[in-house]
């Protein structure tokens, strides 16, 4: 969302160009004052826009919305969790985590200083990979930076406190709509997706409702095997290789109607679940609402999709370890 | 996919009508051997332990796919898991109902909930992740503890997570599972589950019966699944091929004829359609949100056998009548040495304080597991020596009796020597008392009974009992074999002691496995004790007696009495010792030479017993000789001379090897108890300090308690006295005065020591608080410390690994240099040197050129690349600074061009409206002479009026653009002007094109207007024209009109018709 207020600090494009993720609102101003805007918080940073802009040596304007503080104070609980041994100790510290995050997002904190803080802890995706999501979508490396950072938070409160298993949960959830980066990706693909998760199982349907080609379905169908492929190929990336299956998994359904595999009921673990939900929580879009209002979307997330996504056990947990009962009961699917 | 039609085969007999019941239920038909039809079998119903590998050859089990159902319960799951077993069911789970629901689970290959109403709903009681095999110790107390407050067997769940756990952590190492394993646990009305599920892949049946075999051996990875599934009473193993998961359910019961052993087993191997049991529950767990507080329930962990009898008859089948109570209420270890009851009393020395052997666990000031030998007759009811550890076990000297005599003390005299033919090994404690206080006595291969060495005690898993019963029959004690240098005391008490008994596994496996057969041996020792302590009971009644008038004249009679007594018992043990510890052909020689001499087992003398053991220790060294000489011999002509050595020969080498390790034995144990020797002196000085202390003490007391008795009485006097006299005389009076100062002084004393006492509690409290804060902060830092030392040491290992990379590059570097250094010879190193120098002079040479070149570069003044950089960008920013400039001139030239057409345009149209005027002044005359001349009608006159408005609009508008396109004149002569300057100081043009081009988006955008401009006015000006026209059409036809009246001559109007008006 753009700000509201107009509290803008310049920027040189010289300091711009050493962030990775764009971490705030960024506008060009003309001479006569009109204001352009040029990117939001949670784009990736390409090469080419810094080119661009340091021939013209150009000062932006900045709106920033994230805390430096509040990033690096998760980055320390993050590296505290790394050090530690014993199982009362981790989780000991994954509720100071979880407790932490719960209370910075009651307040308006963006929560883009929790995904940044995620992204520079957890992240073992090679550049190459993250420029090639953000060069098919833009939107998409957003997304996924955004739906990883969920899987961390939806990982500690599910009793996953190891560090090795928080991290693997980051980079499959961020690296999970990697199948989708094909040249044949197009605004039907990313529709699709978005459909899917409002309401589960309808994807497919919309695409041909919409008349999209058989290329674009095929892409839709397979990105999960595709992102399957994709952590095949990197069997250095995560600790417990097993976990690449879940790719797998994030279009299945709890009826069985899913997609690829459409697996059966009961059979969908937590640990796949953990990425399911958080894939599921964000859409490849624009603007997020839930950006300022995190809590508050965590615990009223929507009905329909949690009755029909093998994810109540996982939701049930995070919103325990989040908010209160009684709120959890009215929302649970 | 259509299931295959079942076709069970019933190899089971007579089933429970239970089952029975069931497949009527399902329609299923059950086909005996008997019918001897063919069909293709889908299911073998068995029952017992029998040979299923038969079974599985008979009918080809695993290549047909035939899954083997046992119906009872069995004790080795291996071969039937190896032929292709998949369910054991015993008919008492149908009491739950679940026996119908596992039935439907294994034959429609279903599992979970959703499936049917009819599994019971379980309820979460908690779950967790494991990502860590090492790492669960918190969830596994969090587990147990929940079962125990269901009321369910904690331990058995231990047994069975941990196991199961090992047992997958194993798998994980095949790389045939992956973590995490997901936990669940939870409760349906009095059965408990727990749930695991964990993904595997490639799994295979030997991957299971590895580990299922039910011996117990030292490598547990080979029971660890089968301890795990005898710890609960149904194990669940469920494939899920779809997913590549596993799921292992463990259920246990409240029933006791369940609990008692497992008595289920269930391997699925579930398709697509299936679904896994989960436990839907009423709600999710999470340690997030709760933590429960773990209370101490160690009260739950009962171990079997509440009285002594009831266990020692289960286990053994001991009748009652046999089984004294003394005999089992005798305990080992553990407790204070004082304590008579936790004393390990040597058998058949109950009463007799000499053959006191009494084993302390860990209650002694040093907190070390000690042994307590009691010694002198003097001390049988004193706290016996301590012995703690071997520390000055070097001080010891061992002496072989018959040595010089000054030397008493820690002499050893080893049985069956000359210098001492009483046989018997002595230890001697104490100069003085050698004799009196012999610590232990230690009986020879004579003495050595298994009688003297059993302990009648017996711990509730009887292992005591069974180990000294192994070692009774063993001629090599196995834990005094051990030696005792170590720890002696710690091993004899392991030998004994339960719990450290469970650690000597060999023992135990071997205990275990000979357990009846040692119930049966045990019962006949309780007949063999019954008989000794006919003997002892006289020693231990004049014992006790003696106890009561210690160092009479009384006692000194009572110990004479009671070493005959013991002397004589003694030597009856001796020879009863040979029954177990000889061979049982010894035994009967032994026999033979007592009937030779016509004497019976009960009338043998030691003598007796001296002599036979000359005669077969010289026939036994004899034959023993003889095997290895046999063995020479068969070894150089080829025969086969083993056939011809007889089996007493062998025996005959055992026995001396016995011997020579019974001696070794022997050895050992005697510095053990020479240690144990110094060390009871040291405790008896101690002891003396301590009792020396105590008199001090108690006298101070006594003084005490007398002076306030003295105080007490005065007190009374002189009440009686006040009372009768009414008053007090002097002496008395200053007697009372002394009293009470003596009262108010120990009450001020006493004030102050309650005074001194408090601060001293609120001191302690205060240090006490003090010094765990300063814990705490000692931990805090420690972790603090150690989470350093961890990044600190991946540091350093980064560091070393980039050091040893290095280095291992100079090493090669080096070897390639030597290598050089090796197979060059002199003249090609010269000629290499040659070449290298030339490619010096080459390169040198070089070098000057591009010096040469560099001084005539104008930029090589400034060698600094950022420079160059910054040159060859501003000459780049120049060349397209001009490039757009020449743009711009150009758009600017063609603006001109087009300005001066417009302009021309304008001229024209300017030309064309005077014309126009010209010819309109020329029309309204006309006009204005028409209406003189005739009368004009009325509507031209307002159309003209109409034509004038208009021209002069236009006349107007067209001011306007003139005055705006010489405005655009000004602006382009303007722009023009900067143009030139910005010609002049092209340089620098940054912001000066800018402007630029501003001001030619802004001169485009006029001239666009300007153009529309035009464009609308020539519109307007054609229409003008066109209006032009048509009024110079109708002024023409009016003047032909004029002049077609003026020359026809007027005609007379005909009647009724109007006439034409003009």
């Amino acid at each position: 969302m753009k700000p509201m207020t107009e509290n803008f600090v310049p920027l040189a494009i010289k300091d711009f160009a050493k962030k990775i993720i764009s971490d705030g609102h960024l506008y060009l101003r003309t001479k006569d004052g009109r204001r352009f805007y040029l990117m939001k918080p949670g784009i990736f940073i390409d090469e080419s826009f810094v080119k661009k802009h340091a021939t013209n040596q150009t000062v932006f304007d900045y709106f920033p919305v994230t805390d430096e503080v509040l990033i690096s104070q998760f980055q320390t609980l993050f590296k505290e969790l790394k050090y530690l041994q014993f199982e009362k100790d981790l989780r000991l510290k994954t509720v100071q985590i979880v407790s932490f995050f719960k209370e910075i997002f009651l307040t308006e904190k963006h929560f883009l200083s929790f995904a940044l803080a995620c992204f520079s802890e957890f992240c073992d995706l090679s550049v190459d990979d993250l420029k090639k999501m953000h060069e098919t979508d833009l939107y998409l490396f957003r997304k996924s930076l955004y739906s990883s950072a969920f899987a961390v938070i939806i990982g500690l409160t599910n009793d996953f406190y190891h560090y090795p298993m928080i991290k693997d949960f980051y980079n499959l959830t961020l690296g999970l709509d990697i199948g989708l980066c094909d040249a044949r990706y197009s605004y039907f693909v990313a529709e699709a997706c978005n459909r899917e998760n409002q309401s589960p199982g309808s994807g497919i349907e919309w695409m041909k409702n919409e008349g999209a080609s058989v290329l674009e379905i095929d892409v839709f169908l397979k990105h999960p095997e595709r992102s399957y492929d994709y952590f095949k190929n990197q069997s250095e990336l995560l600790a417990y290789p097993e976990l690449k299956e879940i790719a797998l998994y994030q279009h299945e359904l709890s009826q069985g109607n899913g997609f690829p595999r459409g697996i059966p009921k009961g059979q969908v673990s937590s640990w796949e679940a953990v990425v399911i939900l958080a894939s599921t929580m964000v859409e490849i879009k624009d603007e997020y609402h839930f950006e300022t209002d995190v809590l508050n979307y965590i615990l009223n997330f929507q009905n329909q999709k949690l009755t029909e996504l093998p994810v109540q056990r996982v939701y049930k947990k995070l919103c325990m370890s989040l908010g209160d009962v009684f709120q959890v009961k009215e929302t649970a699917g | 996919m259509v299931k295959k039609k079942m076709a069970i085969l019933n190899l089971a007999g007579a089933l429970a009508p239970e089952i029975m019941q069931y497949f009527a239920k399902k329609g299923i038909e059950i086909f005996s051997p008997e019918q001897n039809l063919h069909l293709d079998w889908t299911h073998i119903l068995t029952s017992g332990q029998i040979d299923f590998f038969a079974i599985s050859a008979e009918y080809d089990t695993i290549k047909k796919n035939i899954k083997l159902v046992s119906i009872s319960p069995l004790d080795d799951l291996q071969p039937f898991v190896m032929s292709n077993g998949k369910l054991i069911l015993d008919d008492v789970w149908f009491k739950h109902g679940f026996g119908e629901f596992i039935l439907d689970k294994f034959f429609q290959d279903f599992g979970g909930i959703a499936l049917g109403d009819s599994y019971p709903v379980f309820k979460e009681r908690g779950s967790f992740n494991i990502t860590n095999p090492f790492n669960t110790g918190e969830y596994l107390d969090r587990l147990v503890h929940t079962a125990f407050l269901d009321g369910m067997s904690g331990l058995s769940i231990k047994t069975f997570f941990d196991h199961l756990v090992m047992y997958l952590t194993g798998l994980k190492n095949k790389g045939k599972l992956g973590l995490p394993i997901e936990v669940t646990y939870g409760y349906f009305e009095d059965v408990f589950g727990i749930q695991l599920h964990f993904f595997t892949k490639d799994l295979i049946l030997e991957d299971l019966t590895l580990s299922l075999s039910s011996e117990i051996s030292k490598k547990a990875e080979e029971y660890l699944l089968n301890i795990s599934v005898h710890s609960c009473d149904f194990f669940d193993l469920t494939f899920l091929q779809e997913v590549n998961k596993a799921v292992v359910t463990g259920l246990w019961t409240k029933d006791d004829s369940i609990k008692i052993e497992n008595r289920g087993l269930l391997i699925s191997n579930l398709s697509s359609t299936s679904a896994i049991t989960h436990y839907p529950s009423e709600g999710v767990t999470s340690y997030q949100g709760t933590e429960p507080v773990l209370t101490d329930l160690s009260e739950k962990i009962v171990l079997p056998g509440s009285s002594p009898r009831e266990s020692f008859g289960d286990k053994f089948d001991v009748p009652d009548n046999q089984i004294d109570d003394e005999d089992v209420t005798q305990t080992i270890g553990g407790g204070p040495y004082s304590n008579d009851e936790q004393a390990t009393l040597v058998k058949g020395t109950k009463d007799l304080s000499e053959d006191i052997q009494r084993i302390a666990g860990g209650s002694s000031a040093e907190k070390e597991s000690s042994t307590i030998v009691k010694g002198t007759q003097a001390d049988v009811d004193d706290a016996a020596t301590l012995v703690k550890g071997t520390r000055e076990e070097k001080e010891s000297t061992q002496t072989i009796a018959g040595g010089p005599a000054s030397k008493k003390e820690q002499v050893s005299i080893v049985k069956g020597t000359k210098a001492a033919p009483d046989e018997v090994m002595k230890i001697s404690g104490d100069s003085e008392s050698s004799d009196d206080e012999s610590l232990e006595m230690i009986k020879g291969a004579a003495s050595r009974t298994q009688q003297a060495l059993k302990i009648k005690s017996l711990n509730p898993n009887n292992q005591v009992d069974e180990e000294n019963q192994v070692d009774a029959t063993n001629p090599i004690d196995q834990n005094q074999l051990i030696g005792t240098k170590t720890n002696p005391p710690r091993k004899v008490t392991s030998s004994i002691s339960p719990a450290d008994d469970k650690t000597d596994s060999e023992n135990s496996i071997d205990s275990r496995k000979n357990q009846r057969e040692m119930a049966n041996q045990r019962q006949n020792e309780m007949a063999i004790e019954d008989q000794e302590l006919e003997f002892e009971a006289p020693a231990g009644t004049l014992l006790k007696d003696k106890h009561l008038v210690k160092g009479s004249k009384e006692e000194e009679n009572a110990k004479q009495v009671i070493q005959q007594e013991r002397a004589k018992i003694q030597e009856i043990l001796k020879i009863k010792s040979l029954k177990s510890e000889f061979p049982a052909e010894l035994k009967n020689k032994f026999n033979d030479h007592l009937i030779s001499q016509d004497k019976t087992l009960a009338q043998a003398t030691e003598k007796d017993l001296e002599e036979f053991k000359k005669q077969q220790i010289q026939h036994a060294i004899k034959n023993a000789s003889a095997p290895l000489e046999s063995r020479m011999i068969g070894k150089s002509s080829g025969v086969p001379q083993e056939v011809a050595s007889s089996g007493n020969d062998r025996a005959s080498e055992l026995k001396m090897m016995a011997l020579t390790a019974e001696n070794e034995n022997l050895k050992s144990k005697m510095k053990t108890l020479l240690s144990e020797v110094k060390i009871l002196k040291d405790s008896k000085s101690q002891m003396a300090d301590f009792h020396r202390k105590a008199m001090e003490t108690a006298e101070t007391i006594t003084q005490n308690q007398q002076s306030a008795q003295l105080d007490q009485l005065l007190r009374e006097q002189m009440l009686q006295k006040i009372k009768s006299e009414n008053g007090l005389s002097g002496p008395d009076a200053k007697k009372l005065v002394d009293l009470m100062e003596r009262e108010t002084q120990f009450v001020q004393g006493s004030k102050e020591i309650e005074a001194r006492l408090k601060k001293a509690q609120i001191e302690l409290n205060q240090k006490e608080t003090f010094f765990t804060q300063e814990i705490e902060k000692l931990n805090r830092q420690l972790k603090a410390k150690e989470t350093v030392i961890t990044k600190s040491k991946e540091n350093v290992t980064a560091m070393f690994e980039k050091k040893d990379q290095e280095i291992f590059m100079l090493n090669e570097k080096l070897k390639e240099a030597n290598k050089v250094a090796m197979t060059n010879n002199p003249q090609a190193q010269q000629l290499y040197v040659k070449e290298l120098e030339k490619q010096v002079s080459n390169h040198q040479k070089m070098i000057e050129i591009y010096k040469e070149k560099l001084s005539q570069f104008p930029m090589a003044k400034t060698d600094d690349e950022i420079s160059k950089e910054e040159n060859r960008k501003l000459q780049m920013m120049n060349t397209q600074f001009k490039n757009q400039l020449d743009i711009a001139k150009k758009e600017i030239q063609k603006f001109q061009d087009k300005m001066s057409h417009d302009s021309e345009q304008l001229i024209n149209l300017k030309t064309e409206k005077l014309k126009l005027e010209e010819s309109l002044k020329k029309a309204n005359m006309a006009v204005k002479k028409e209406e003189l001349a005739s009368n004009t009608p009325s509507q031209l006159e307002s159309e003209v009026k109409k034509l004038k408005g208009l021209c002069e609009f236009y006349e107007v508008q067209i001011k306007e653009a003139q005055t705006r396109n010489r405005e655009q004149d000004v602006k382009l002569q303007a722009a023009l002007k900067n143009q030139k300057k910005d010609n002049i100081a092209d340089e620098s043009g940054k912001g000066r094109l800018g402007q630029l081009e501003n001001n030619v988006r802004k001169l485009t955008q006029d001239l666009v207007e300007s153009r529309n401009q035009l464009a609308e006015m020539k519109k307007d000006a054609s229409k003008l024209k066109l209006e032009k026209v048509a009024l110079q059409n109708q002024l023409d036809k009016y003047k032909k009109a004029e002049k077609t009246d003026k020359a026809k001559p007027a005609l007379p109007k005909k009647p009724g018709t109007g006439g034409k008006a003009a």
